[in-house]
């Protein structure tokens, strides 16, 4: 197929980083956000996305040019009025693309929307899960932000700069998926020298996030981080240590039930040996047991291949494979014909991850009114994707605040609960909670500010506050999509990130917050067209928005 | 008891306040009453002002080195490098004593106020951390529960001043043990950060307005979306919950000094809602990092020592406040560690282990049946001699004035670490 330009934003352009901060009551500086265009993806535009546009858009949408969603924004806007009841999915290629860019990644940014829509329901899936195509400059644009692997804040705001830079968003949320199923953590990784170790381990899961399950397990089976986190290092065939070989078959492959104390016991004989020296897991053989195994059924010389070749095969490990992916990915407590295909598609495949993946987002499921809305977005999820909404570009003290929020809402990265991962993953009812409902609430209360300018306002003082407004991302994406009256921005947003799917009623609440008591003073944004609008009334109608029910789910 | 989209849809309330914010504790009394009425698995609660503090030590403690056998050969032939030396070991009698990072609990054993129950566990003992932590947490042997046996007691709790806390987790998510499809269990991570913040320089009355905006919006959410009531009880409950912490977090000074550990804070703010008089029944909070299948020594020893100075510190701190006789505290782990010590000088997962109950309600001493360590099962684990259930019911019905039987399905016995009441 045709490979359009990449919808990357252009170069962060923010403020040297300041100091990490501390509190949210310090920040200052969640401020600035890149040009929010896509002038790249604009200019080699291929012509069917004009066509596809069209389809999306209604009759008319052909005659809008080619820029973003919002271009001529009243107009094409009015052709995206919400569908049924507003709780499911309809027929529109928008609201599917959108949807799958939530599940697949974490949401769009501004920037990005248009050139998914271009590509239509078939090309935005094709870009998503193909991404070894695409290119991606994220690695630059990390080396810019120096966050040198010394302290365990350094990584977590590596990964989720990562994730909310990347050009390649389904590559970051396998590995994120990965993460939670075959999980170590930096709090039993020694000292502060082994925390690059961590990094090694997530660029494995980065690396193998798609291939064949086997060279995953006995990839993860050795690398350093999981040596430290299961004891690995410690298991020599002398004195077997039973950790990695119960989680192994317990959690990551054929689950409970499937296996005796016994293949416990003699799974960690055969798993022996291993260390870990110079940051690399190393086998030394004489740390290995060198009797006869019995494991599984299987007698004879087994090793750490052995063990990974039988856990594989096993009959009952493709269908917990499926379950742990289609909870994280399409909705909680599949039943058994949902992961019927992508147990299939494994026996098929010899055991390959992207012919799972492959099947269940071709699933019919994966757009059915039951997947809609279906999980309760992830803190990541939640963090990352509301930062990319709003088309900021985060610095250091803005990764800071996301790692800080992300943990108040229950979840750091590189530090999960246990073995298990975090529950959400499976049951995403777990990450709803009262604490956590009001970090995510408050989180888009101090976001908001941010991204309108306020807070870089407060701090230079009021000489600065229209200045800060006036290069704020907000201020941008107005721009940028040509929004010229203010329901038209709040419609945006709830196309952006509601799908467009959101009930009349319930719209109008969004835009009485446009004109209630906080549009009277203060700074202003400026339209399209020169009209203006109160800073202060629109983070009023996306706090609503935000803050909502609608986006607390995925 | 919390105003729940599922008791609103069943007692017709949803129709009425559709479009308007109802009070929320004013909804949720005359849904307690209701609930009382209606529904027969309710009881009204025979000692107000009781509370039940809940500290789950995660991971599988070692309960050989928590409690020590000091005078049985077998336990320093399982472990000779990591058992616990007699003479470094607390006494608590001529048999075992406490490991010496637990210290701190030596004042509370002195004033016959800490109980120790050996050899919890229960049959057929499952050595996987997730489907022990399940059958601890939800009663069900075969590890496929999912109503916890705290969260069975909060649905029924008849509470007629509709006290947003009446239960409370710390942390930033809710334990298996407190969830119930009608209990709706508030979660505090750091009572500062309870709150709803405002948008910079907003007019209060223009937050207010937000905030019942907001609220609207989850009490109009459409009721057959997924997870709708779940949304629903928690931006009411949350909301409920801030204003009530907000009024008493100026008032409540600690009066003791905490350690600085998580843990503390999570036992300090649980002191917050019992000293405030927020109407706590049960409170939660989760000491992690027990699972010590390698160098179990220092790791353990650390954990120990904040488990009981921080509970030290918890105890001074609701003394002082005069509010200690009403609060007992119970420790548990999903399990014991094996034991025979490993090569990695640590322990692979075990069985039965002891556990732990302290307030002014104890009465002290060591309770249950010491597990024989010359009689393994095949695995080389324990045999467990004391029904975890038999402590729950003990805490249920002699504390709580909760009928135990319900809520565990059965008759499990009771243990006599509580004083007569």
């Amino acid at each position: 197929m045709t490979t359009p330009s990449d919808p990357r934003n252009p170069p962060n352009s923010l403020d040297a980083p300041t100091q990490p901060v501390s509190s949210y009551d310090d920040v200052t500086t969640i401020q600035q956000a890149s040009t929010v265009a896509a002038p790249a993806a604009q200019a080699s535009q291929p012509r069917r996305g004009v066509s596809r546009r069209a389809v999306v858009i209604g009759a008319a949408g052909a005659a809008v040019g080619i820029g973003a969603l919002g271009a001529g924004a009243g107009y094409a806007l009015s052709h995206l009025q919400p569908l049924g009841g507003g709780t499911s999915l309809g027929s529109s290629d928008a609201a599917k693309i959108t949807h799958l860019l939530r599940r697949a990644g974490f949401g769009s940014s501004p920037a990005e929307l248009e050139t998914y829509l271009s590509l239509g329901v078939s090309g935005a899936m094709d870009r998503l899960l193909n991404y070894a195509h695409v290119s991606n400059d994220v690695d630059q644009r990390l080396a810019s932000l120096h966050l040198p692997f010394t302290t365990r804040a350094n990584l977590v705001r590596w990964w989720l700069a990562r994730m909310t830079l990347t050009q390649r968003p389904f590559e970051e949320k396998m590995t994120l998926f990965w993460h939670g199923v075959l999980t170590s953590s930096y709090a039993k990784i020694g000292k502060s020298v082994n925390l690059p170790l961590m990094i090694q381990q997530n660029n494995l899961l980065r690396s193998h996030a798609l291939g064949r399950f086997d060279d995953l397990m006995l990839a993860i089976s050795t690398d350093p981080a999981m040596l430290y986190w299961l004891d690995g290092r410690y298991n020599t065939g002398a004195a077997p240590n039973e950790n990695y070989s119960r989680e192994l078959m317990e959690l990551f492959t054929m689950g409970i039930g499937n296996y005796t104390q016994d293949d416990v016991h003699q799974g960690a004989k055969a798993l022996s040996g291993w260390v870990v020296r110079d940051g690399k897991g190393i086998f030394v053989p004489r740390r290995f047991y060198e009797g006869t195994i019995t494991y599984l059924g299987q007698t004879g010389h087994l090793g750490l291949t052995d063990v990974i070749r039988l856990v594989c095969a096993h009959p009952s490990t493709p269908g917990r494979l499926a379950r742990r992916m289609w909870s994280f990915f399409v909705y909680d407590n599949p039943s058994p014909s949902d992961l019927q295909p992508l147990i299939d598609a494994y026996h098929q495949s010899n055991h390959l991850i992207s012919a799972m993946v492959q099947a269940m987002f071709h699933s019919s499921a994966f757009f059915s009114e039951k997947a809609y809305r279906a999980r309760v977005k992830s803190p990541t999820e939640f963090v990352v994707g509301t930062v990319r909404a709003v088309g900021l570009t985060p610095d250091v003290p803005a990764l800071t605040i996301m790692g800080q929020a992300s943990a108040a809402m229950g979840q750091t990265v590189f530090d999960p609960p246990n073995v298990a991962g975090w529950p959400g993953d499976g049951v995403s009812a777990s990450w709803m909670s009262t604490q956590a409902w009001l970090s995510r609430v408050n989180f888009v209360n101090l976001l908001l500010q941010g991204a309108t300018g306020a807070l870089k306002g407060r701090r230079e003082g009021a000489a600065s506050a229209a200045a800060a407004v006036a290069t704020s991302p907000l201020q941008q994406v107005i721009a940028a999509q040509k929004l010229s009256k203010p329901d038209d921005v709040v419609n945006y947003f709830v196309a952006l990130l509601l799908d467009n799917q959101l009930t009349t009623d319930r719209r109008t609440m969004l835009s009485a917050a446009l004109t209630g008591e906080a549009s009277a003073t203060g700074p202003t944004l400026a339209l399209a067209g020169g009209a203006k609008l109160s800073a202060a009334a629109l983070r009023q109608a996306l706090y609503l928005l935000m803050a909502a029910p609608e986006y607390q789910m995925n | 008891m919390q105003l729940s989209r599922r008791a609103m849809i069943r007692d017709g309330l949803l129709a009425v306040s559709a479009g308007m914010i109802m009070p929320a504790v004013f909804s949720r009394a005359v849904l307690a009453a209701r609930n009382a009425a209606q529904e027969g698995a309710s009881w009204a609660q025979a000692a107000q002002q009781r509370t039940l503090i809940v500290v789950q030590m995660a991971g599988g403690n070692d309960g050989l080195n928590t409690i020590v056998p000091y005078t049985d050969s077998a336990y320093y032939q399982a472990r000779p490098t990591i058992g616990v030396k007699a003479s470094d070991v607390l006494h608590l009698d001529e048999r075992v004593g406490m490991h010496p990072s637990l210290a701190s609990f030596q004042g509370l054993w002195g004033q016959g106020k800490l109980a120790v129950v050996e050899g919890v566990g229960y049959p057929n003992p499952n050595l996987s951390h997730f489907a022990a932590m399940d059958i601890w947490q939800t009663l069900d042997l075969s590890g496929q529960g999912s109503t916890g046996w705290l969260g069975k007691y909060v649905a029924g709790l008849v509470d007629k001043d509709g006290h947003p806390f009446q239960s409370l987790s710390v942390g930033a998510s809710l334990p298996t043990a407190l969830q119930a499809l009608n209990a709706d269990v508030p979660v505090v991570g750091d009572p500062k950060a309870y709150a709803l913040q405002a948008d910079a320089g907003q007019a209060k009355s223009a937050a207010e307005a937000r905030v019942q905006a907001l609220l609207k919006l989850y009490n109009t959410y459409p009721q057959s979306a997924p997870y709708a009531a779940l949304l629903d009880a928690t931006a009411q409950s949350a909301y409920s919950g801030s204003q009530q912490l907000r009024d008493v977090e100026s008032r409540y000074q600690p009066q003791a000094t905490y350690p600085s550990s998580n843990l503390a804070k999570g036992l300090q703010t649980l002191a917050e809602a019992i000293v405030e008089g927020l109407g706590l029944r049960v409170g939660y909070v989760t000491l992690g990092g027990f699972d010590t299948h390698a160098q179990q020594a220092n790791t353990q020893a650390n954990l120990l020592k904040d488990l009981a100075d921080s509970l030290a510190a918890f105890y001074a701190d609701l003394a002082a406040h005069g509010a200690s006789q009403n609060v007992v505290v119970m420790t548990w782990s999903e399990f014991g560690r094996r034991v025979e010590e490993n090569a990695s000088l640590g322990t692979d997962h075990g069985t039965a282990a002891p556990l732990f109950v302290l307030g002014d309600a104890v009465r002290g001493g060591v309770y249950g049946e010491p597990p024989d360590l010359n009689h393994l099962d095949n695995a080389g684990n324990l045999t467990f001699t004391t029904d975890f259930r038999s402590v729950y019911a003990t805490v249920l019905d002699g504390w709580l004035g909760a009928p135990a039987q319900a809520i565990l399905g059965g008759d499990f016995g009771s243990q006599g670490f509580l004083q007569p009441s």
